[in-house]
């Protein structure tokens, strides 16, 4: 330990070199002028002058020569000479250059040697008045020395030949040199090899408090170094204390309480406290881990954490030194209260500071780290990502960076902020791309975002890292994991097969890799992922080998989820009874599970698939109970709804008394839990569904109007939200309910609509809805009309559909459904009467076909297919045509297609070809039509399309058959009948034959068709083909063989009159 | 905390002996130098007075002739501190705050005569004064000083480091009024989020932060501003590390989340906790009781006058028994 007395150092600021040889110059023979020679140098504080002088006198004569010669002077002379040695060790010993701090041992030895002298001589006597003084200066040498038992030594000599008499030892003892007397003894005390505390920490004590340290005008550092040797003393006793617990807990506190007794006394003020940082720092970490023996280690974390306390801040600690430099201005040294402040000194430190921050090391950094290690080591992630936040804050310039941004990312995802946890981690990549941490950032990343449901941002970043990872890396792993997860939970199942299954064939056990720690997790949703692709089998097939892979639950948070979706697949694979059983399995073994409610809601969805209602009322209720309990608001909305719809049920039976009491009952049960749901989830994602389930029940407690109006607020919501799912039924829901209440009132329900609801002008998904409904509504009254023969009426309503079909063709194709559009077309085609209005209906139809091919809507697809090929034989678009007749081809032969459908296809098929003049595949098709379809609503179409293409082919027998069976079976339809008797006379051989079925045919349809005609009833068409074919009769009668078979006829009809028959 | 270190202290120096000065005019030993760069003087001069931009002094504390100078004419001076003036800084640093308030309040009436420069005694005083306020969250005291002194205009001048933290005093009066929170935790955002503030600063202002922050209710962030208050100035800032430390154990002592698992601990509830491990809530008790360990370890907030770590109520210190290892114990 280094050692200094600075009340004398200080009075030496600018240092000589040391001359230890002595010059040639200063050498003389008389004693005398030696003497004063040195004397004079010394009081000038010269005292590399003086030393040499003093030397050379005490070596002039052999020590008994001298003791005769000078007796006790020599006294004065030795203790002269140590004086000088000592004051010059103590220079070379903090020299800068080395070669003069070497000669420090040697000056310090010297000094001890001669204040011995000094002491020794005129031991009987008290002339020598230095002797004593001697003794009190051999201490502070050994204590230089570092030799404190001897140092307390030649002190305990000099208290015991104290006697009060000489004023420089009545000064050290007494006066106002008690206080370094007392200081030095304390730090001897405390630095010897047994050192005595108890008497050490005494004398500190006595020395630090304020008004004793001014009294004394004690310097600061010198305090200081009491307290250095005070901490050394205190290491020594916990070392010697070899671990005992309770010994070493009560040395701490001991430390511990004399700090808090000096804090005032040890804080300094900044420009002096700054230098001791070291001091402080290194005394911290020295008792943050003590070496016991080198097994051992103690840490005396309270203790290391109050010295720590002390340390000042560096940006205070510079403006600080910078003020008193500047201050101080033109002095190099001024006086401060007790300290004597030296610029050279203030501007070293400064300089050590600026060093300091400039290589990135201010202790407050290495304090912080420090800190935020023992808060994590506590378990405390958030006091650590508080303090590594800091040092972010005040030192993102240091090369460290890389270690605490790590941290931050670390420790932010450990609390959960994943924002933080991304601001870091895209800090940490900006500035570290080849960091040896940034596999580990971006998995924080990955993973902070994914479980924080951030999954946009997570699918940026999986898919980035992919790029660059290897395969079967942890960082693939993580982002395969992340990627598939984040699409999963987005709900884009298409998107989360691929990464998923990936990561399941990379990682899974047994697998090219090794196993990953998130195999359950991509196992489960791999396989729960074909259900959001309703592959039912697929994934039961999936779910089946996941539960048997992953049995545990308690390695397998997945399992009770997975046994749902299990459940869901068999539901939808209508394996109701499987179903029931694997939920059952939930319920024996999952009855803590937060899925529990859900099992139950599924139980009652089979039960009610099963009709068993009852059951799933029960199976309902215990789900409304159980997301009750486990507060789980989403399923008790779902069962709220479920147990309305089932128990609000318009079908239900209610035939016999009994089953009207029953209805009647549930629907009350129904309308309790409507209420149930209304008043706390009327804005959540089952509204509709509720507002519309719970209309019957409503009106039938005669509340139907407020049941509309709960329905309209949803439906105006449901269209600012842009819901396309749920606003179609609950449009038509509206609509029924509304007409039923309101007496069939159609037109007012339009009125109602554009005055009541004030659906944006932009809605026109949902205003095209509307119109649809409204369209429907005027079937309806139109139909009644047809069926009342109200002609006027069916006129009004067919004008008020139109309107609405009308107004619908300037809508954005985008924004209207399939449904909606083929009726626009079908209405234009209805209506049209050129080419180019038969071609508007195109457009719609095509975009049907499109909302199909890209599964926004697969509905009446096949209606915009006819529609489209209608068009065509309208126009007569060959190359369409072509086209269109491969859709249909297809059409007919998809397995997927209905009946119904194929049927409609294949005659379509055949009247195109027929369009097409493709004659024989009209009557190839059309044979295997007529084979195939015996009762159907095309037979006719088809059979005409083939006598047609008969008559072209020239075969005029078959298509006289042909027209013969379409004349027979469509019988008063003449824009049927009409072209095929033409036909018929046109192409029947045997003339007069045809001239009689055509007679028979006029005969029997004369008078109706005349009065028909008188009334005006008859379509000019129609009445043209009429008056065609009377035409035509008239003409075939100047035929020769019809004349000839008249004539036969006559003669037969004679022949039977005369035979009386 | 530490004022020296942290109150930017342009040394002030000794005043000369008081006996000598007891029965007469008031006198601090001052280094003066001049524009010129040269010395006014060798030794220290005695000043009396600093007033119309004149400095009173005299050569020896005794001269019978005083002599003024411009202060136009003067380059610098450097003040020896008074011992009245040490003694009191004395109790500060040992956090004897009641004492120091009151020595502060006379030195700042007494030193009133050498006012006119940059933390001038007189304003250090009142600085003092004010800090030893704050330490006692004597709060509806603190507008009364800083009204008295304007430190800014006249003779009063606070530099500019020592402005910031008078611009923090009036955070402080702001805080106490809850409709102030708002936009204290605005200013707090624009202003001071991003700044390298001296540590003892940085902990008073996050804990403001973390007030505004917990009043409207985000308590993960208030937390987290808790932490830095509590760590910033290390134990330096005592008062305010407690404060905070007690604030966040206050915040969590309160969470219904930790209170339920509270119960399920204390009670041995095996199964049901066994669903809690994972929860913020069974995180956020973690934290607490990590809290009052690193208390009752390191004496973050101080120590009491037999050296042990001040006494946490009750309440919060029974955290402390929530460890990791005890709930592992219980789920074994």
């Amino acid at each position: 330990m280094k050692k200094q007395c600075p009340k004398i150092i200080v009075t030496a600021v600018t240092v000589a070199t040391v001359a230890l040889s002595l010059p040639n110059a200063i050498v003389a023979q008389n004693i005398g002028e030696l003497v004063s020679g040195a004397d004079a140098a010394g009081q000038a504080g010269d005292w590399a002058k003086a030393y040499p002088l003093y030397k050379q006198t005490t070596e002039l004569h052999s020590e008994e020569d001298a003791a005769e010669l000078f007796a006790d002077k020599m006294g004065y002379l030795w203790y002269r000479r140590a004086q000088s040695a000592m004051i010059l060790g103590q220079l070379a010993k903090q020299h800068l250059v080395e070669e003069e701090r070497a000669k420090a041992a040697g000056l310090i030895e010297d000094a001890i040697t001669s204040f011995k002298k000094a002491a020794a001589i005129g031991e009987t006597s008290e002339t020598n008045t230095n002797k004593n003084k001697a003794n009190y200066n051999l201490g502070q040498v050994y204590l230089a020395a570092e030799q404190y038992e001897e140092a307390l030594k030649a002190w305990e000599t000099f208290d015991k030949q104290y006697d009060g008499r000489n004023p420089t030892e009545k000064f050290i003892k007494v006066g106002k040199g008690k206080g370094k007397y007392i200081l030095e003894k304390s730090i001897s005390l405390l630095s010897q090899t047994e050192p005595d505390i108890e008497l050490g920490e005494k004398g500190l004590l006595y020395i630090m408090k304020p008004e004793v340290k001014a009294k004394y005008q004690i310097s600061e550092s010198f305090m200081i170094s009491g307290f250095r040797a005070y901490c050394t003393a205190i290491k020594k006793q916990v070392i010697n204390a070899k671990g005992d617990r309770l010994a070493t807990a009560k040395i701490e506190a001991q430390l511990i309480n004399f700090l808090e007794k000096n804090r005032a006394t040890l804080t300094l003020s900044s420009h002096q406290m700054y230098k001791f940082t070291p001091l402080f720092l290194g005394l911290a970490i020295e008792f943050k881990d003590i070496e016991i023996d080198k097994d051992t280690k103690i840490s005396m974390d309270k203790a290391a954490f109050a010295l720590m306390s002390f340390l000042p801040n560096t940006k205070i600690s510079k403006e600080s030194m910078e003020s008193t430099v500047e201050s101080m201005s033109a002095f190099d040294a001024v006086q401060d209260n007790l300290d004597i402040i030296y610029k050279v000194n203030v501007e070293g430190t400064l300089t050590q500071l600026e060093k300091n921050v400039d290589k990135g090391e201010p202790h407050e950094m290495s304090q912080n780290l420090i800190m935020a290690s023992y808060y994590e080591q506590e378990g405390n992630s958030r006091a650590a990502f508080a303090i590594f936040d800091m040092i972010e804050l005040y030192h993102s310039d240091h090369p460290k960076r890389e270690e605490w941004l790590y941290n931050l990312v670390r420790t932010s995802y450990n609390i959960g902020k994943v924002h933080k946890t991304v601001e870091f981690g895209e800090r940490y990549l900006a500035a570290f791309s080849t960091g040896a941490n940034k596999a580990a950032v971006e998995e924080f990343m990955l993973t902070s975002l994914f479980r924080n449901g951030r999954y946009d941002e997570c699918i940026a970043i999986a898919n980035k890292s992919l790029l660059s990872a290897t395969e079967g890396s942890k960082a693939q792993d993580v982002a395969l994991y992340c990627l598939g997860g984040s699409y999963y939970y987005k709900g884009l199942p298409d998107k989360a097969a691929e990464p998923l299954a990936k990561h399941v064939e990379l990682f899974t056990k047994g697998g090219k890799f090794e196993e990953s720690a998130h195999i359950v997790s991509t196992s489960y949703w791999s396989a729960s992922n074909e259900t959001y692709l309703f592959k039912w089998k697929e994934a039961g097939a999936k779910l089946d080998n996941f539960l048997t892979a992953y049995p545990d639950a308690a390695q397998n948070s997945f399992l009770a989820l997975a046994k749902l979706d299990r459940a869901r697949c068999f539901t939808n694979l209508e394996d109701y009874k499987a179903s029931v059983k694997m939920l059952n399995l939930i319920i024996a073994q999952h009855q803590d599970s937060p899925i529990i409610a859900q099992a139950y809601s599924l139980m009652g969805n089979n039960n009610q698939s099963l009709s068993v209602v009852d059951a799933g009322v029960k199976e309902y209720k215990k789900a409304l109970e159980l997301s009750r309990q486990l507060k789980q608001e989403g399923i008790e909305a779902e069962s709220l709804n479920f147990l309305i719809t089932i128990l609000g049920d318009s079908s239900q039976p209610d035939k016999t008394k009994e089953e009207k009491e029953k209805k009647a009952a549930n629907y009350n049960e129904a309308v309790t839990y409507y209420d149930d749901f209304w008043a706390k989830y009327s804005k959540g994602p089952y509204k509709a569904y509720v507002a519309i389930a719970g209309l019957d029940p409503l009106m039938a407690a005669k509340r139907g109007e407020e049941g509309l109006q709960n329905l309209k607020t949803v439906m105006i919501s449901l269209a600012n939200e842009g819901n396309t799912s749920d606003i179609e039924r609950a449009v038509n829901s509206y609509t029924q309910t509304y007409l039923s209440i309101h007496n069939n009132n159609a037109k007012q329900l339009e009125e109602h609509y554009t005055n009541d609801f004030n659906f944006k002008t932009d809605q026109y998904y949902t205003r095209s809805l509307v119109k649809m409904s409204l369209v429907s509504a005027y079937e309806d009254l139109g139909s009644k009309a047809k069926k009342n023969n109200d002609k006027p009426a069916e006129v009004k309503w067919q004008r008020a559909i139109s309107t609405q079909l009308e107004e619908l063709k300037s809508f954005p194709l985008v924004k209207m459904n399939n449904y909606t559009m083929v009726r626009i077309a079908d209405n234009i085609q209805q209506s049209a009467k050129t080419l180019s209005q038969y071609k508007s209906a195109e457009e719609f139809y095509d975009a049907v076909i499109s909302n199909d091919k890209s599964g926004k809507d697969s509905t009446y697809k096949s209606e915009a297919i006819f529609g489209i090929a209608k068009v065509l034989t309208k126009t007569g678009e060959k190359v369409k045509m072509k086209k269109a007749l491969t859709t249909l081809n297809q059409l007919k032969t998809d397995k997927n297609t209905d009946a119904k459908t194929k049927e409609r296809a294949f005659a379509t098929t055949i009247e195109l070809y027929s369009t097409l003049e493709n004659h024989e595949e009209t009557v190839t098709q059309g044979k295997a039509f007529v084979k195939e379809y015996k009762s159907s609503r095309f037979r006719t179409t088809v059979r005409q399309a083939m006598a047609n293409s008969y008559e072209q082919l020239g075969d005029a027998e078959s298509a006289v058959n042909s027209s013969n069976s379409i004349i027979a079976s469509a019988k008063g339809n003449l824009s049927v009948t009409g072209p095929e008797v033409l036909r018929f006379l046109r192409l029947k051989e045997d003339k007069f034959a045809g001239y009689v079925a055509g007679y028979k045919f006029v005969k029997s349809r004369k008078v109706s068709f005349d009065q028909a005609i008188e009334e005006g009833k008859m379509p000019n068409h129609e009445k043209a083909l009429w008056e065609e074919i009377q035409k035509v009769m008239k003409s075939m009668e100047n035929l020769p063989q019809v004349v000839e078979g008249l004539k036969q006829l006559e003669i037969k009809e004679a022949a039977r009159q005369r035979s009386g028959g | 905390m530490n004022t020296k270190k942290s109150i930017k202290f342009i040394a002030l120096g000794l005043i000369a002996s008081s006996s000598l000065l007891a029965q007469k005019q008031l006198q601090v030993k001052a280094f003066i130098t001049q524009n010129n760069d040269a010395k006014l003087s060798i030794r220290p001069l005695f000043v009396e007075k600093i007033k119309s931009n004149k400095i009173w002094y005299r050569t020896k504390e005794n001269d019978v002739k005083i002599t003024s100078i411009s202060t136009a004419k003067v380059k610098s001076i450097f003040f020896s501190k008074p011992q009245d003036f040490v003694d009191a800084v004395d109790l500060f640093d040992g956090r004897r705050y009641k004492a120091a308030l009151k020595s502060f309040a006379a030195i700042k009436v007494k030193y009133d005569n050498f006012s006119d420069f940059n933390d001038s005694i007189p304003v250090l005083a009142a600085l003092y004064e004010l800090e030893c306020l704050r330490k006692l969250k004597q709060y509806d005291k603190f507008a009364e000083v800083l009204e008295a002194k304007s430190f800014s205009k006249g003779r009063y001048v606070a530099s500019d480091a020592n402005k910031t933290q008078l611009e923090i005093y009036q955070l402080w009066i702001d805080l106490q009024t809850d409709e102030n929170l708002p936009e204290i935790k605005q200013q707090y955002e624009a202003k001071w989020k991003a700044v390298k503030l001296p540590n003892y600063q940085r902990a008073q202002l996050e804990f403001i932060y973390g007030k505004t922050l917990e009043a409207e209710g985000n308590d993960g962030d208030a937390l987290i501003a808790y932490a830095k208050a509590m760590n910033a100035d290390f134990a330096g800032s005592e008062i305010i590390s407690l404060e905070a430390l007690e604030a966040s154990l206050s915040l969590i002592s309160r969470d219904e989340e930790v209170i339920a698992i509270r119960k399920l601990l204390d009670t041995r509830k095996r199964a049901e906790m066994k669903l809690k491990v994972n929860t913020a809530g069974y995180v956020r008790l973690l934290e607490a009781s990590a809290l009052v360990r690193i208390h009752n370890k390191l004496a973050l907030s101080g120590l009491d006058s037999i050296g042990k770590p001040i006494q946490l109520d009750d309440n919060f210190a029974s955290f402390g028994k929530y460890t990791k290892e005890n709930t592992d114990k219980l789920l074994k």
